[in-house]
């Protein structure tokens, strides 16, 4: 009989001989461990997305800009100019300021001589301007510039001169 | 809907190997059950599905694991020795043999302690862990060659070393009666 033991039968030798278990705790800990994650997948699953912090304050910076642009459309042209220069500074300190203001008529209609409640004549015309205003912030160097039409009914007063 | 947790089938086939070759790389039983599941649990989250291609990176997450964990006991060691603390050792056995299996598993276990560590890695990986000589040459860096030659070198070791009992392990893997497999190779049983 041939006792040399040859590679393979050498290896189904080892092979026969089964490693030895772990332990059950070991098993246990990575039981802990995956459920851990499976936790942690499932709570953030549910998480509500929450918009980023800086978009709630952007939003409510140009609710005040409309605000402001609002007000400031009824205003008339001097005190619009003011107010423009007083809610574009932060504080007491006025830091913007009207640097031009151009009106310029685009039409005149004359609408004739009529008598008003005091029986004295008076010229109505319909004047159509518009107003260019340029504001200049010297802190940054930035300058604003509006186009603002506007329609405005004219009363002279007209006098006869006696002969 | 999600994904079904069966882990314990994968971990059920693959543990037992694991442990025994993260203890070729740690010396204590515990200490390498540190590092398979470590292993396991990184590698389980990156393949959720334990598809069996993946399986050598698995052995690769177990000897990462242990030679940081090797270098770091190593440090302890010495300051534990500095300071004339007794190191723990544990000599829990690597095999769990049948009864008839006890005296041949004890010679075995010493012979493949016997060997330089690159051979027993390459032996364990080879018969136990079922891979290839290619996936064992990715595993631990070196040429298909050198792994071959390796596990060449390592059964001629093993040769001598079981030469005196030739006889009996013959005797023991001629016998019909004993299942010299008595498990399946973790590739088999998960494909």
């Amino acid at each position: 009989m041939n006792n040399d033991l040859n590679d393979t039968q050498l290896e189904n030798l080892l092979l026969g001989l089964a490693p030895a278990a772990p332990s059950p705790a070991l098993a246990q800990r990575v039981d802990e461990e995956l459920k851990l994650d499976m936790s942690w997948l499932s709570t953030s699953r549910r998480k509500p997305h929450h918009q980023p912090r800086w978009l709630m304050s952007a939003g409510w910076a140009a609710m005040g800009a409309a605000a402001a642009i609002a007000v400031m459309s009824y205003l008339p042209p001097q005190q619009r100019a003011e107010a423009f220069a007083s809610t574009s500074t932060s504080g007491s300190k006025p830091v913007s300021r009207a640097a031009t203001t151009l009106r310029e008529w685009e039409d005149n209609q004359d609408a004739g001589i009529h008598r008003g409640r005091s029986q004295l004549a008076e010229k109505r015309a319909l004047v159509v301007s518009r107003e260019l205003g340029t504001w200049v912030d010297p802190r940054y160097g930035s300058q604003l510039t509006m186009d603002i039409p506007s329609q405005r009914q004219l009363l002279m007063p007209v006098s006869y001169k006696s002969e | 809907m999600e994904a079904p947790f069966d882990w314990k089938q994968t971990y059920n086939q693959l543990a037992p190997q694991l442990v025994m070759y993260a203890r070729q790389l740690v010396a204590a039983k515990a200490d390498a059950e540190d590092v398979v599941q470590q292993a396991f649990v990184r590698w389980w989250r990156r393949f959720p599905e334990g598809d069996a291609a993946h399986i050598p990176l698995l052995y690769a997450a177990v000897r990462t694991i242990a030679l940081d964990q090797r270098r770091s006991d190593n440090r302890r060691a010495n300051r534990e020795a500095k300071s004339d603390i007794a190191v723990s050792g544990e000599n829990a056995p690597v095999f769990d043999p049948r009864p008839e299996q006890k005296e041949t598993a004890a010679i075995v276990e010493k012979a493949l302690q016997a060997l330089p560590e690159d051979q027993r890695e390459v032996v364990t990986l080879k018969l136990w862990g079922d891979l290839t000589f290619n996936e064992i040459a990715a595993l631990t860096g070196g040429s298909i060659n050198t792994i071959a030659g390796r596990y060449r070198y390592a059964l001629q070791a093993l040769h001598k070393k079981l030469a005196h009992l030739r006889g009996d392990l013959l005797g023991e893997t001629s016998s019909p009666a004993i299942n010299i497999l008595p498990f399946t190779s973790p590739r088999e049983a998960m494909s």
